[in-house]
């Protein structure tokens, strides 16, 4: 084993400075070596001096004005978060279904056309979007309603959310609309 | 350095990390102390200090559910403020932030009097001759020396705080003491 010199226990001090538990070999060599003994000392010294820690403490004061604007800064932060909505979420509740009942319209639109049909009202095409009744189609001075409108609108509904919609828009049809849709349309028992 | 009880904090720490706002406020009130006296030491500057030190405990909030716990949560709380004050530093050597290194530490060090009025003088001189022997010493020396010297911690401690290696650590430590001997030897200490 290599024999340590007072060198290498002096830079081993430079390490240690300022720990009150020290290596067994450095306490042994500073219990025989008077140099060394001194070197310490003087680190000791110096770690004394510059040892009052608390100089830089804030008082009780400032420690109560920052934990309180910790505080409110975090409880700030947390309401924030509860009203934000991801941009993620944001798109898939509101414009996915959107663009999608656009889409489903649209595609309406031009299958009707595709097939011969006439493309259906604006009118209904708004309400079957908006899954409103169809008796506001029935406005003031009309004089009947657009058959391929209405036949649009059924199918659509039937389609879509199974027959209980269609009962569900028929239970919402007044008797007079009732009565129109019987008298111009093969409706078989669906009334 | 304020002793801390540890396991209490790791205690707090597990609650807030669930989300208790009030374990966490318990955790700001027992460390605060020692996390100030860490920034001040480094950036010389209480107001600075008090800045670092809060945004320190808010990013902590921040970030609690990502902290695995592989280091003891205050290694990781002076991990971040250390991070917080060597890019402060780092900002404020480019002149990015009001430097306040052109200021005499002897008028910074009056001007903390109102930091505690009852501060005795020779506690004010004592703080000085404090700031005047860190500013010797480059940030990461710095930074070194104040865990190991003031807050006790071991070197694989302050490795895992800073992100250097055991080795570096300890010539930065060792660096800082031979630092040290110079600047008490200027003085006329013995």
């Amino acid at each position: 084993m290599a024999v340590m010199t007072c060198s290498h226990f002096q830079e081993q001090m430079l390490v240690y400075f300022g720990q009150k538990q020290l290596p067994t070999d450095l306490q042994e060599h500073l219990a025989e070596c008077t140099t060394c003994q001194a070197a310490w000392k003087e680190l000791s010294n110096l770690g004394d001096r510059l040892g009052e820690n608390d100089l830089f403490h804030p008082n009780d004061a400032q420690v109560d004005r920052l934990v309180s604007k910790i505080s409110s800064t975090i409880e700030e932060m947390e309401q924030d978060k509860k009203h934000y909505v991801p941009w993620v979420r944001k798109v898939w509740y509101t414009y996915v279904p959107t663009a999608a009942a656009a889409a489903l319209v649209l595609g309406i639109a031009i299958g009707k056309y595709m097939t011969g049909g006439t493309a259906p009202d604006s009118r209904v095409t708004e309400m079957a979007v908006n899954k409103t009744d169809i008796s506001g189609l029935y406005e003031e001075g009309d004089q009947e309603l657009d058959e391929d409108a209405v036949v649009t609108l059924i199918d659509d509904f039937t389609a879509q959310h199974s027959s209980d919609a269609s009962e569900w828009l028929l239970d919402d049809l007044t008797e007079e609309e009732l009565k129109y849709l019987e008298k111009s349309f093969d409706v078989g028992d669906l009334l | 350095m304020v002793a801390v009880d540890h396991e209490i904090v790791e205690y707090l720490f597990r609650r807030a990390k669930e989300g208790d706002k009030e374990a966490f406020s318990k955790i700001v009130r027992m460390m605060m102390k020692n996390v100030v006296a860490t920034t001040y030491r480094m950036t010389q500057d209480r107001e600075s200090a008090f800045d670092l030190a809060q945004e320190t405990f808010i990013s902590a909030w921040q970030n609690l559910s990502g902290f695995r716990q592989e280091s003891k949560f205050e290694s990781w709380l002076y991990r971040i403020a250390s991070n917080k004050t060597l890019n402060f530093l780092k900002r404020r050597s480019q002149g990015q932030t009001s430097s306040i290194d052109s200021i005499p530490l002897s008028s910074m060090a009056l001007g903390s009097s109102s930091h505690n009025p009852e501060t005795p003088m020779h506690q004010k001189e004592l703080q000085n001759v404090i700031l005047n022997f860190m500013a010797e010493l480059p940030p990461q020396q710095r930074l070194v020396f104040d865990l190991r010297f003031y807050k006790e911690r071991t070197f694989e401690e302050i490795a895992q705080i800073t992100g250097k290696a055991l080795g570096t650590v300890k010539t930065h430590y060792r660096q800082a003491i031979i630092k040290l001997r110079a600047f008490a030897k200027q003085r006329g200490w013995r």
